[in-house]
């Protein structure tokens, strides 16, 4: 059998872009601030990597008047974000020294804008020793997203990118894009952003459009997974909805190799806790179930005894 | 911030819309501070509602804390009762930035409960400033028998040309040291641009780190994680639940956030 050792660097595919990677949990890109929000509840080292909020390279400050809309669904929130980032610069100036401190690999979520854009800020976090990895968000709208531009944006990135890439996918036209994604040099692939949807404001009476947050998403993100695995020969990261133990394992059950934590984290961080600790003690067991389960799949895909 | 466990030990019904909590607190919980706020799923473990539910200390002591929270009439969930146990996540936001020599203070609640600014009052009383708590629109609803004889208060009259007036404005505006606002969380940046710019006129421009918004939109994590109450300054970006909810209007990008 392999050992957690072997495993633990096949998060992304075997080859010299390997990132080293001993927690099964990791938090979501927009859910955990730059690796500081939850200091002093969360220990980060229950993670297998700490995923950043989504950087984008210039700052922006699109104007908007009434900023972010957060609106309540039934088990779930709608959050439309306005947009607003400080930039690459800002951030790596501000974060940088905590970055390096940080006893788990950094993952870096990177929003893929634009092409110029992608590929300044992959030369640039390339550079960073603190940086052990990029995620590139894909574009999410609720019209799905186009495979030209997702294969121009992930090239883009891989071109100046040397250490581990993995690549987000919007849930709408996941499937569509993985393949491109593949092709264009993902070594792993994160299943999903958030799913896009649109309520009215009861405050003002327009429609917004924003991410879906809530336990109903794994719903839709499992099955997805199952297919993404048989789909394409990279490692699957799973995000999306988990709000228990029991979603962990199904997700590692379906084939993630790792399972990202989005809302619950705001919600109840003490439960995250509680079901890092749980899930790594699995992990650690040489005979429990979910690990043997998932130490049988190497990164290619491919089963070891 | 820490998330803790709390015990609802007695409920009192506080005007015809709340009820009053008062919840022994973990120890650990010190020197809780005006401006700190925290945030509970509240009665239900279960996902419904799914976003949490906002609290603002009125009073504190030491290992206690009373809370003022909605009654819910027009909702499926039952009123709190003694003996439940909640988790708090807190203190959630950075104390208010009382000056060191304040003296006169003016409070100012717009379409919303005073509920922001109730520990406040505690602790300006205690440092024997005078204070003067104006309730516009909704907030002239409130239930103002909690609330400390030593405050003045002032109900909106509102004018023609001016819907935010209240009686003795340009004496109660000239004497302040240092102006808290708070309002409802609809439109509350625009409200805030009119409030900033209401103030320029009555006292012929506002110098910095005098007149205060309390920020209070959504906060769906409380600890800066989400970026979804994130206010564009001239410092940059700030997250209100984590450097708020108090920010100098004066350096608030309001219009253009």
């Amino acid at each position: 059998m392999q050992t957690r050792e072997s495993f633990a660097a096949a998060l992304t595919q075997p080859s010299t872009r390997e990132l080293p990677f001993l927690r099964p949990l990791l938090p979501a890109a927009g859910c955990f601030g730059y690796g500081e929000a939850y200091a002093g509840i969360l220990d980060v080292s229950l993670f297998g990597a700490v995923v950043t909020r989504p950087i984008t390279y210039r700052r922006r400050m699109v104007p908007q008047r009434e900023g972010a809309t957060v609106l309540p669904l039934p088990a779930g929130c709608l959050i439309a974000h306005p947009q607003t980032h400080p930039g690459l610069s800002s951030v790596l100036s501000q974060h940088r020294a905590r970055w390096q401190a940080l006893s788990v690999p950094l993952i870096c979520h990177l929003s893929a804008t634009d092409l110029e854009e992608t590929r300044k800020a992959a030369r640039r976090l390339d550079a960073e020793t603190a940086v052990a990895a990029l995620e590139l968000g894909l574009p999410s709208t609720h019209q799905g997203s186009d495979r030209t531009r997702a294969q121009s944006l992930v090239s883009a990135a891989r071109r100046r990118f040397e250490k581990p890439l993995l690549v987000r996918l919007p849930l709408q036209g996941a499937l569509d894009l993985a393949p491109v994604c593949v092709q264009a040099g993902a070594d792993a692939l994160v299943a999903t952003a958030p799913p896009q949807g649109a309520l009215r404001d009861p405050a003002y009476g327009h429609r917004i459009h924003g991410d879906l947050y809530g336990p109903w998403v794994k719903a839709q993100v499992l099955p997805l997974v199952e297919e993404l695995r048989q789909l394409v020969p990279v490692p699957i990261v799973a995000c999306g909805g988990v709000h228990s133990l029991t979603d962990v394992r199904e997700y590692l059950a379906a084939g993630a190799i790792a399972v990202q934590i989005d809302s619950l984290l705001w919600r109840d961080p003490a439960t995250v806790a509680s079901l890092a600790e749980e899930i790594n003690a699995e992990w650690d067991d040489p005979a429990a179930t979910v690990a043997r389960a998932t130490l049988t799949r190497d990164g290619d895909g491919s089963t070891v005894d | 911030m820490q998330q803790t466990m709390a015990f609802v030990e007695r409920v009192r019904r506080s005007g015809a819309h709340y009820q009053q909590l008062s919840l022994a607190i973990s120890p650990s919980l010190k020197n809780i501070q005006p401006g700190h706020s925290f945030l509970t799923p509240g009665r239900n473990p279960s996902f419904e509602p799914y976003l949490l539910e906002r609290w603002w200390p009125i009073h504190c002591a030491e290992n206690q804390l009373v809370v003022e929270c909605p009654f819910p009439y027009d909702s499926p969930l039952r009123p709190y009762e003694p003996g439940e146990a909640l988790t708090l996540l807190g203190p959630v936001g950075q104390p208010l930035p009382f000056q060191k020599k304040l003296r006169h203070a003016l409070l100012i609640a717009e379409d919303c409960p005073p509920h922001p600014l109730r520990l406040a009052i505690d602790r300006l009383l205690a440092r024997k400033a005078s204070i003067t708590l104006v309730l516009l629109g909704s907030a002239a609803q409130y239930d103002r028998r909690s609330l400390d004889p030593r405050v003045e208060i002032s109900l909106g009259a509102p004018r023609e040309d001016d819907p935010r007036h209240w009686p003795e404005q340009v004496l109660s505006v000239g004497w302040a040291d240092q102006v808290f606002i708070t309002t409802a969380a609809e439109g509350q940046r625009a409200r805030f641009a009119i409030w900033l710019r209401r103030f320029g006129e009555l006292r012929n421009g506002v110098p910095p780190k005098y007149l205060w918004g309390l920020f209070t939109p959504t906060w769906p994590c409380g600890a800066g994680a989400c970026g979804a109450c994130e206010i564009a300054t001239t410092d940059g970006l700030k997250s209100t639940c984590r450097q708020g909810p108090a920010l100098d209007l004066t350096r608030c990008r309001l219009e253009e956030a």
